[in-house]
């Protein structure tokens, strides 16, 4: 069976039909990933013997013909989603070789349905990073071009789903983690509501931006997907109660009248011009479908980068003082005569890579006495304005269009050797996340160079359902380029 | 001031140890991350400060004895354990 950039309704309608079995469909996988993810580095864990029982209980239940949306499809699971009994790495040395006593609660809904976990997926450290470079364990390359990144953090998830080693896959999204990879290796990818997938089990980098969400090769596999990830959970603190609705339910309704916002920033200086032409091209397109066009203001995306950075790494040098060798994880080798706290000190020193040590020396910047009012109550000021910004926007707009990176995948060494450029990379996703509010992530063109753009749709709060719909419009007219992986890496 | 000195404080408040080496590059590494940070010197803050809402704890269960995670699972990934116990250095 043709593997290539398949979907959920293919996969389901072969299922259904008994065209292939759930095993079937799993080796096929497998086989494809012992031939291509050697020069690929997607995946951290291949989890072949849990996947294989995983796919006969689900071909049981195909069987008996109460097969769910999601029953015996292959997934691709970012290594910082817990998964009960497989490893759980987060692409760390301090957690080479944690296997969770549990699972994540969206892993739990997703063996609701019974869907097969292929392995967990490489990642940036700690999901600190946007180009899967400062993983412990090894180099994910983009499926387009091996000399360039798949992006990050989640990239492992992006360039599995982009080079059909798994057909969908879950990632997280704390500043773009989930659409920037997708955007950089021609997939789609969601960050869903904040508040709307319960973060249970899922190791927490910043705590009031985390999300996670689905990567996939259209619009309606990542609404089929949260579905049946989202939902309250009295395990997340933040999780939301508010009743959830059919995602899926406006994909092929007409988009005429809608009014498409595209913030002027977002198109200005720092964006390259293949970038914006190639959005620009797709903004014309939604217009010829019937929407409406309008040029609007955000003027506080201009600190998005320190408002981003200033929060994120005080929360997370806050969630990674658990990590201290006594209870799991990396443990120091004991030195007689050392004391409890040099062990924990080098336990750290030894077991976190060089980003997330900055990450943590920033956080406790921000946060430390002297400092506290000029970078984290000013970064909580700018997340207001963010936030009230977005607001004025949706009260006349419906959705806001924007590039989902200024730029395509650069080349390795490129984005880490300056920290600078690396941190503003972010810029065109990381308010997405101060605001809480979804966004998906679709690819619009290709450069000059064959490498993928992608656009960013951003939609209110738990209006996932519309965001899906406008990507899915676009989506249909799109002629998607695939990367050439069967005869290597190009 | 991003000097070694700030760099030794904050790397003592993280629980990191850093080598003298370490403690210069990092220094050079915050220096640049900064240079991005301070931008925000110039927002005044005119109005509110956001506040995050606070964890809803409206919905507390009924108080019935449920099984707790047993011991050996609460073990299984440390390092260093003995009888029902993590095993760690002198503290005093």
């Amino acid at each position: 069976m043709d593997l290539t950039n398949v979907t959920i309704k293919q996969l389901r309608t072969k299922l259904d039909a008994k065209e292939i079995s759930a095993p079937e469909l799993a080796k096929a996988y497998f086989a494809r990933i012992a031939a291509l993810d050697p020069a690929l580095g997607c995946y951290i864990t291949v989890s072949e013997k849990e996947a294989l029982a995983q796919a006969e209980k689900a071909q049981k239940r195909i069987d008996a013909g109460e097969a769910a949306p999601l029953t015996g499809i292959p997934f691709g699971i970012k290594d910082n989603i817990c998964t009960e009994g497989v490893k759980t790495t987060c692409a760390s040395r301090m957690l080479e070789d944690f296997v969770p006593p549990y699972s994540a609660t969206v892993m739990e809904r997703l063996q609701q349905q019974d869907i097969v976990m292929l392995g967990k997926l490489n990642m940036d450290e700690f999901a600190m990073g946007n180009t899967t470079e400062t993983s412990y364990f090894k180099k994910t390359v983009n499926p387009y071009n091996k000399e360039r990144v798949p992006g990050g953090s989640s990239g492992g998830s992006a360039a599995a789903v982009s080079a059909s080693l798994a057909p969908v896959a879950l990632g997280t999204d704390t500043g773009g983690s989930i659409r920037q990879p997708s955007s950089f290796c021609g997939v789609t990818g969601m960050k869903p509501t904040y508040g709307s997938v319960s973060r249970f089990g899922v190791v927490a980098f910043a705590s009031s931006l985390d999300q996670v969400g689905p990567i996939a090769n259209s619009a309606y596999d990542c609404g089929v997907i949260y579905n049946a990830i989202t939902g309250f959970d009295p395990q997340d603190g933040k999780s939301s109660p508010k009743e959830r609705s059919d995602a899926t339910a406006l994909i092929g309704k007409s988009i005429e009248g809608m009014t498409i916002a595209l913030p002027k920033e977002f198109f200005g200086e720092g964006i390259e011009e293949e970038v914006k032409k190639a959005v620009l091209a797709a903004a014309k397109s939604y217009e010829a479908m019937g929407a409406i066009l309008k040029e609007v203001s955000m003027p506080s995306l201009k600190y998005a980068i320190p408002t981003y950075y200033l929060i994120a790494s005080a929360e997370a040098s806050s969630n990674l003082s658990r990590y201290d060798g006594i209870k799991f994880g990396y443990r120091a080798k004991d030195i007689p005569g050392e004391d409890y706290n040099d062990l924990i000190c080098r336990t750290r020193s030894e077991g976190f890579g060089d980003e997330v040590k900055r990450r943590i020396l920033l956080g406790n910047y921000a946060l430390s006495s002297g400092y506290y009012d000029a970078y984290y109550k000013k970064a909580l000021y700018l997340k207001g304005k963010i936030k009230q910004e977005y607001e004025a926007i949706f009260s006349e707009s419906d959705v806001v269009l924007t590039p989902t990176a200024p730029y395509v995948a650069c080349g390795f060494d490129q984005g880490i050797d300056d920290l600078g450029k690396m941190y503003l990379a972010d810029i065109c996703t990381a308010t997405v996340n101060i605001a809480g509010l979804p966004a998906i992530s679709t690819p619009c063109g290709y450069d000059a160079g064959g490498m993928p753009i992608g656009m960013s749709l951003v939609g209110r709060a738990f209006d996932e359902a519309q965001i899906l719909q406008v990507a899915d419009a676009f989506e249909r007219n799109f002629e998607r380029i695939g990367p050439k992986v069967e005869s290597g890496v190009r | 001031m991003r000097d070694k000195e700030m760099v030794r404080y904050l790397s003592g408040l993280g629980k990191l140890s850093l080598t003298e080496q370490e403690l210069e590059s990092f220094a050079a590494d915050m220096e640049r991350i900064l240079e991005i940070m301070d931008s925000i010197n110039e927002v005044e803050i005119t109005g509110e400060v956001y506040q995050e809402p606070g964890v809803a704890f409206g919905d507390l269960r009924q108080d019935e004895k449920k099984d707790s995670t047993p011991t050996e699972t609460i073990l299984q990934n440390a390092k260093e354990k003995q009888d029902n116990a993590f095993v760690v250095p002198k503290l005093f």
